[in-house]
C-alpha cells in the first residue's frame, strides 16, 4: 500500500476510523479476557485471540496508512508489552506477591494478590538458621570471589595482552580452554584434591572453588578489554616518563574501567547465582544460598510464600546490579555467554 | 613495532636500565605469576589429575587414587543404557532450545529494534531472566506450574483452555519439554540481548534503500536485515547450544532426575550424580571429558569464528 498517493480526503478518514477500531478491540477483549480469567463468564478463549489479532491488523494497517510507520511502531510497542508481561508476571506474582502471602492462604486456593499481605514470611525464613548462614556465606564469598578474580584477572590479562613473553600463545590457549571448561569437569578433579587437603566444607574452600569458577571467565574478559586499548596511549605515557606499572594504572585503567567493574558483576553474578559447586561443597556446615534454596524446595514439606521471600532476597542484589549496569553488561554478554 | 622507537627515547625509565626485552619478560612474570598459580593449580593440575581418575577404580581412602583399572571406565560407556538415555535426552533439550529459543529472541529483538516510547524500560526488563539466580527461576516456576496452588492451572481453567490444571510437572516426557520451555523462558532474553547489539550497527542507508526500491517490510527483512544477521544467528545458535548442553540447575531443582528413574538425565546431570551422589570419580571423570569435548569444540567454532571475523 503506498501512502503518498494523492486521494481524497476519505482515505485518512477511513484510515483513522480503522486504527481506532483495532485500538477498541484490543482493549476491549483484554479487558473481558482479565474479568473472564479473574471470574470466569463463560467467553471462550478463541474470542479474545480473534479479537486482539483482528484489532492489531486494523491497528496497523490503519496507522501506517496515516503515518508511514506509524502503525509497525505502535504494534512494536504493543508487542513490547507483551514481551515485558512474559517476563514480569512469573516473577512479580509468584516471587514479589507470593512471598507477603501467609501460610494458611495456601488453603484457599492461589491468589493474585496476597489477601492479607504480611512480611511474616522474613521472619520464619531468617529463623532457618541453613538459610541465614547461607545468606552470609554467600554475600561473603561471592563479593570475595569477584574482588580476588577481578584482581589477579587483571595483570594476568594485561600481561597476555600486552607484554611479549615466552610462552605467552600457550598461556593466551590455556586460558580459552579454562573459560569453555564445563564446571563439571573442573569439579570431578577439584573435590577428588579438595577431599585430600581436607578443603571440603569449609569457607576457604567454599571461596577457593568459586574463584576457580570465576576467574577464566573475568581473564578471559579482560583479555579482549586490554587488546582493544590503543598501545600507543600507553606508549606515549612511558614516554613522557611513566613506568610501566604507572602507565598501567593512570593511562590503561582509568579508560577500562567500566569493562572492568562489568567483569566484576559477571563475576559476582556467576558466583551468586552458581548452584553446583556451592552444592558439591557443601556436606553440613558451609551452605550457601543456591544449595539452601532447594533445601526449601522440598517436594513435600515446602511453604511457598517462604521460597519466594528466599527468591525474592536472592534475586535483589543481582537484580540491582544488573539494572543499574545495564549499558555496559548488555555490550559484554556475548563474551560473557559461554558460561 | 613501536617498541623500537620507545627503546631509543625513554631510557632511564625502565626497570633498573634492563633492555625493553627483559623489562617487559619482567612485569609479565610480575604480573602473571597470581594468574597463573591459579590457573595450573585450580584448572591445570585437575585436569590432568581427572585424566589420572578416568583409569582408576574407585578410591577406599578419600583424596587418594583408586587401584589402576586401565580402559575400564572408558570402556563402560558402550554398555551403559543410561548413558544412551542421557545422551538422547541432551538432544531433546538442545533441539527445542536451539531453534525456539534464537526464533524467539530474534522476534524479540526486531520488535524492540523498533522505535517506540519505554523500549529502554522493555530493554531493561530483558535482563531480568538473564540475572535471576536459576534456583529461583526454578522455585518460581514450582510454584507457578503447581497443580493445586499454582496460579498459571487456575488461569488455563478460567480461560476455558483445560478442564482441570494440568500435571505441568509429573508425566513423560512432559517434564522434559516443561523444563526446557522454562530454560527457554531463562535464555531467549540473553539471545534477545546478542541481536539487539548486532541490529545498531545495521546500516540504516541499506534500509531506506531497499525501502525506496519498494521493497516491503517482509522483504526487507529477509533480503537485508536477516543477511546481515547471519553471523550472528549462527552465534546464537551456539551460544544456546552451550548453555543448554551445561543445563543443570533447573533439571536438579525442580525433579532430581525424574519422573520415574532417569526421565529428566541430561549429560551433564548424569555427571553429576555418577561422581558426586555415587562417588564413582573414575567414570564421572570419563563422562565429564565427554561433556567437556562437545563443549571445547563448540566454544571453539565460536571464538575462532569470532577473531576471524565471521561471526559476531
Amino acid at each position: 500500500m503506498t501512502t503518498n498517493e494523492p486521494r481524497a480526503a476519505t482515505k485518512p478518514l477511513i484510515a483513522r476510523a480503522a486504527a481506532i477500531a483495532g485500538a477498541g478491540l484490543i482493549v476491549g477483549a483484554a479487558v473481558l479476557e482479565l474479568v473472564q480469567i479473574a471470574r470466569p463468564f463463560g467467553l471462550p478463549f478463541w474470542i479474545w485471540v480473534v479479537a486482539t489479532l483482528a484489532g492489531l491488523t486494523l491497528l496497523w494497517r490503519g496507522l501506517n496508512a496515516l503515518r508511514q510507520d506509524l502503525g509497525a511502531r505502535v504494534v512494536a510497542s504493543l508487542l513490547a508489552l507483551g514481551v515485558v508481561l512474559l517476563i514480569v508476571v512469573p516473577f512479580g506474582f509468584v516471587v514479589v506477591l507470593g512471598s507477603l502471602q501467609r501460610r494458611a492462604d495456601l488453603l484457599t486456593g492461589p491468589h493474585v494478590l496476597p489477601p492479607a499481605p504480611t512480611t511474616i514470611a522474613f521472619d520464619q525464613l531468617m529463623r532457618i538458621p541453613y538459610f541465614e548462614a547461607g545468606l552470609r556465606n554467600s554475600l561473603l564469598v561471592s563479593t570475595t570471589a569477584a574482588i580476588v578474580t577481578t584482581l589477579l584477572g587483571l595483570l594476568g590479562a594485561y600481561a597476555i595482552a600486552r607484554l611479549r613473553f615466552p610462552g605467552r600463545g600457550a598461556t593466551y590457549t590455556g586460558v580459552m580452554v579454562a573459560y569453555m571448561l564445563p564446571g563439571v569437569a573442573l569439579l570431578v578433579p577439584l573435590v577428588a584434591i579438595f577431599k585430600g587437603l581436607g578443603l571440603i566444607d569449609t569457607l576457604p574452600g567454599m571461596a577457593i572453588g568459586h574463584i576457580a569458577l570465576t576467574v577464566p571467565l573475568v581473564t578471559w574478559i579482560l583479555i579482549g578489554t586490554f587488546d582493544g586499548v590503543e598501545p600507543d596511549l600507553e606508549h606515549a605515557a612511558r614516554i613522557d616518563g611513566a613506568s610501566r606499572l604507572q602507565a598501567l594504572r593512570r593511562v590503561v585503567l582509568p579508560v577500562t574501567v567500566p569493562s572492568i567493574v562489568t567483569a566484576a558483576v559477571f563475576a559476582f553474578v556467576l558466583s551468586w547465582n552458581d548452584l553446583l559447586v556451592s552444592k558439591v561443597l557443601y556436606v553440613g556446615s558451609t551452605p550457601m544460598l543456591a544449595p539452601a534454596i532447594v533445601n526449601l524446595m522440598d517436594p513435600i514439606n515446602r511453604i511457598e510464600p517462604q521460597l519466594s521471600m528466599a527468591g525474592l532476597i536472592a534475586s535483589i542484589p543481582v537484580l540491582t546490579l544488573a539494572l543499574l549496569m545495564q549499558r555496559y553488561l548488555i555490550r559484554g554478554l556475548g563474551e560473557g555467554a559461554v558460561k | 613495532m613501536t617498541a623500537e622507537t620507545i627503546t631509543v627515547s625513554e631510557r632511564g625509565n625502565r626497570l633498573s636500565g634492563l633492555s625493553i626485552r627483559r623489562e617487559n619478560q619482567a612485569y609479565a612474570a610480575l604480573f602473571l605469576i597470581p594468574t597463573a598459580a591459579l590457573f595450573i593449580g585450580l584448572i591445570g593440575y585437575p585436569v590432568l589429575y581427572s585424566l589420572l581418575l578416568t583409569v582408576t577404580g574407585r578410591s577406599t581412602v578419600p583424596g587418594r587414587l583408586g587401584p589402576f583399572v586401565g580402559l575400564d571406565n572408558w570402556l563402560r560407556i558402550t554398555a551403559d543404557p543410561i548413558f544412551m538415555q542421557a545422551a538422547g535426552q541432551t538432544l531433546m533439550y538442545v533441539i527445542p532450545s536451539a531453534v525456539l529459543g534464537v526464533v524467539i529472541g530474534l522476534a524479540v529483538a526486531l520488535v524492540l529494534n523498533e522505535h517506540f516510547p519505554g523500549r529502554s524500560l522493555a530493554r531493561a526488563a530483558l535482563l531480568i531472566p538473564w540475572a535471576l539466580p536459576p534456583v529461583v527461576v526454578a522455585a518460581m516456576f514450582q510454584w507457578f506450574l503447581d497443580s493445586r496452588r499454582g496460579l498459571l492451572g487456575e488461569w488455563l481453567v478460567n480461560a476455558g483452555l483445560v478442564d482441570q490444571p494440568p500435571l505441568f510437572l509429573s508425566g513423560v516426557p512432559g517434564t522434559l519439554y516443561m523444563l526446557t520451555a522454562i530454560h527457554i523462558w531463562k535464555t531467549f532474553s540473553l539471545i534477545a540481548l546478542i541481536f539487539l547489539v548486532a541490529l545498531q550497527y545495521l546500516p540504516e542507508e541499506t534500509i531506506n534503500a531497499a525501502r525506496i526500491d519498494g521493497a516491503a517490510r517482509w522483504q526487507r527483512f529477509r533480503h537485508v536485515v536477516l543477511p546481515f544477521l547471519r553471523p550472528t544467528l549462527i552465534a546464537a545458535v551456539i551460544i544456546q547450544v552451550l548453555i543448554t548442553i551445561q543445563l543443570f540447575d533447573l533439571i536438579f531443582a525442580l525433579t532430581g532426575g525424574g519422573p520415574g528413574r532417569y526421565s529428566t538425565y541430561n549429560l551433564y546431570f548424569y555427571t553429576f550424580k555418577t561422581t558426586f551422589e555415587q562417588t564413582d570419580f573414575g567414570y564421572g571423570a570419563v563422562l565429564a571429558y565427554i561433556v567437556t569435548a562437545f563443549v571445547v569444540v563448540l566454544a571453539l567454532l565460536l571464538t575462532r569464528g569470532r577473531a576471524r571475523g565471521l561471526l559476531s
